[in-house]
Formats: C-alpha cells, sequence, structure tokens
C-alpha cells in the first residue's frame, strides 16, 4: 500500500465515515463487540475495493454499497455462531448515539423501529433518510426503481404504526 | 412524531444530535487489514484442514500398512487400490474449496456488486459446494470406511473379512453410521442453516 494511495484512500474514506457507522448502527444496534467487529470488515471490505471505484456513482453511493453488501453478509455469517451476550460498551470509531437516543425519546424510538425491519427494508430506509434519490438505491440493492418506491411507502407505514403502538 | 415527514425529521434531529466520530488514522487501517488478513487465512485453514486431515490420516494409514506389508500382494494391491479410489476425491474437493474461497468479483476493474447479486453470488457458490460435497460424502464416506474395515480385519483380526463376514459388516455399519450423524451436524451447521438464510433473503429481494 502506497502512502499517496492510503492517503487518498483515507481522506475519502473519512469525508464518509458517517456512512460506516450508520449502517453499523442500523444493522447491529444492540451489541457494540459485533458493531466494532463489521466496522472493520466494512473498513477492510471498502480497503480491497477501492482500487475499483472509478467514480463512474458518488464516492458514498459506492461506500454504503460495499457497506450494506458487507453488513449483510455478516449476518448471515452470524447465524452460524450466534453471539449469547448482550454487549452495550462503546466503540472507538462509533459516535455514542446511544446517549443521545436516551435523552431524544423519539430518536431512539425511530432506530428500534427500524431494528424490526428485514434485512433489505433497513438498508432502503436508511439509503431514503441518507437522502440517497431512488435510483442510487435501486443501484445499491439491486432492485428495481419501482420496487424501491413501492417497498418505501410499505416501511414508511410499517415504522409509524411500531412508534404509534410504542408510544 | 409529527405527521408530515416525521420519519425524516427524527432522522435529521438524530443526525444533529450524534458526536463527530473519531477518523480512521493509517495506524488504524494497518491494524484493521493485517487482523482482517488474518482471519480470513484462518477461516479458509479452518476449513480446508477439518475437510483433509481425515483423508491424511486415511493416506498415512494406507501408506504405513502398504511399507509395512511389502512383499504381501494381497495386502499392497488393497492399499494401492485403497488410495486410487480416494485421489480422484481429494483432487475435487481441494479444487472446489479453492472456487469456495476464491473471489470472481475481485478481478481487476470488475465493478462491487449490488446487493442482490452480492447475495444471489454467495448463494450460488455455497449451494454448488454443498451439492458437490453430498455428492462426495455420498461416495467418500462408504469408500474411506470400507478401505480401513478392510485392510483392518485382513491385517488385525483372526480370520480375516472371510471369517469375520458378520463382524466387519457390523463395524462397516456402525462406522459409516457415526460418520453421518457428523456429517449431518456439519452440513446443518455450515451449509443448511446459512443457505437457508441467503434464501430468505433472496425471496425478499424478489418478491416485495
Amino acid at each position: 500500500m502506497s502512502a499517496e494511495w492510503e492517503t487518498s484512500f483515507l481522506a475519502d474514506v473519512n469525508q464518509n465515515i458517517r456512512i460506516v457507522h450508520r449502517v453499523c448502527h442500523t444493522y447491529f444496534p444492540r451489541d457494540a463487540m459485533e458493531r466494532e467487529e463489521v466496522f472493520q470488515d466494512i473498513m477492510y471490505q471498502l480497503w480491497k475495493s477501492y482500487p475499483r471505484f472509478k467514480g463512474e456513482s458518488k464516492f458514498s453511493t459506492w461506500m454504503h454499497k460495499v457497506a450494506l453488501n458487507t453488513a449483510i453478509t455478516h449476518i448471515r455469517r452470524s447465524t452460524r455462531e450466534p453471539r449469547s451476550a448482550e454487549l452495550t460498551e462503546p466503540i472507538d470509531h462509533a459516535p455514542d448515539m446511544n446517549e443521545h437516543m436516551h435523552r431524544e425519546e423519539e430518536v431512539r424510538q425511530l432506530y428500534a423501529a427500524i431494528e424490526t425491519l428485514m434485512g433489505i427494508d433497513k438498508a432502503i430506509i436508511l439509503l431514503h433518510l441518507e437522502d440517497q434519490d431512488y435510483d442510487e438505491i435501486a443501484a445499491i440493492t439491486g432492485l428495481t426503481r419501482t420496487n424501491v418506491s413501492v417497498r418505501l411507502v410499505r416501511i414508511r407505514r410499517a415504522l409509524k404504526e411500531y412508534v404509534e403502538r410504542n408510544q | 412524531m409529527a405527521p408530515s415527514n416525521e420519519i425524516e425529521n427524527v432522522w435529521k434531529e438524530g443526525k444533529a444530535l450524534e458526536a463527530e466520530p473519531a477518523p480512521v488514522t493509517g495506524k488504524d487501517l494497518q491494524a484493521i487489514v493485517s487482523s482482517r488478513v488474518r482471519k480470513e487465512f484462518k477461516t479458509v485453514s479452518e476449513f480446508v484442514w477439518a475437510a483433509i486431515v481425515y483423508q491424511i490420516i486415511l493416506y498415512s494409514f494406507l501408506t504405513r500398512t502398504f511399507i509395512q506389508h511389502w512383499g504381501d500382494v494381497q495386502i499392497m494391491l488393497l492399499c494401492f487400490a485403497g488410495g486410487a479410489c480416494y485421489i480422484p476425491l481429494t483432487v475435487a474437493l481441494v479444487r472446489r474449496i479453492r472456487t469456495l474461497f476464491g473471489r470472481p468479483s475481485e478481478a481487476p476493474g470488475s465493478p462491487v456488486p449490488d446487493v442482490f447479486r452480492k447475495v444471489e453470488g454467495e448463494y450460488a457458490r455455497l449451494a454448488d459446494f454443498f451439492q458437490f460435497k453430498k455428492r462426495m460424502d455420498w461416495i467418500g464416506v462408504p469408500v474411506s470406511c470400507a478401505i480401513i474395515v478392510l485392510v483392518t480385519f485382513t491385517l488385525f483380526v483372526k480370520g480375516g473379512i472371510e471369517g469375520n463376514r458378520l463382524g466387519s459388516l457390523v463395524v462397516f455399519a456402525v462406522w459409516v453410521g457415526l460418520s453421518l450423524v457428523a456429517i449431518h451436524a456439519e452440513n446443518k451447521k455450515r451449509f443448511i442453516s446459512p443457505l437457508r438464510h441467503l434464501e430468505l433473503l433472496l425471496d425478499d429481494l424478489k418478491h416485495s
């Protein structure tokens, strides 16, 4: 790894590092150790895939794609080796979202509602909330634009119902 | 939550509350890359060793017996035939393991697959290997059990196979049975459960 390459990689990644944290937090909200493991997995996949990033899409779109692929694959792997203990220890790189969520009930409820969604629905709502448009969401997930829009309606309804039920 | 754009508003509110995440430094990156490379290697080597160790035992047993009974044509032929039956299975296994752990999407210039293609590719590779493994188990387990029972009875049991037909059959059946129980547990953990999970993901992606 050359110093120039590493500097360029770190600059691009650090500009969008919140994407990695949000994906980790959305998919693994309760287990700090697993979140850290997935964070490292994503960083490793980004590092490996970076030479193939040709700037055909926005860097943030590409980063979302790599992060979501890794998180979803990790869920598959963790069904083989389930963790029994629920850990809440904060991780070095992650913003301390838990503390703020305690203070802000609405935010906490939204995260709790998102946690109830299926894997791909989590990805869709996360991308939508991160201001990705339908075409970008379709490109990242491999779904059609129509499919994304139909799913988003359904997801929003499910989230709203969850929040209303738990108010 | 407020009625209009409530989800987006709450999300933005949450973003505003977030602390600034620490940037990843070159040192962090080096540590992450080293640990992941070690982990990948460990995962691959664990699987390869688990699959090959049984065959190493079998080959060692045959080779030792072959050398020890040099001159006894019947024993030598038995060992040679056993090894010859098993070599194609070993070669096929090594090839399939390389395919399973290979990364076809990482060829220079190839794009990062979308989530659907990624899950689909992973499902196809795992299902293909599982299919091969099932075929290999159906052939490999009876063959290896038969080789071991044949050689063991010929060498160490008075009267050999001829004098102990029922006994050798019982030992063979028990050995095959135990192997099948172990294989079933391994298949469930390493293949059936992960494939079911990937199937659910694919179904979810296909039928919305």
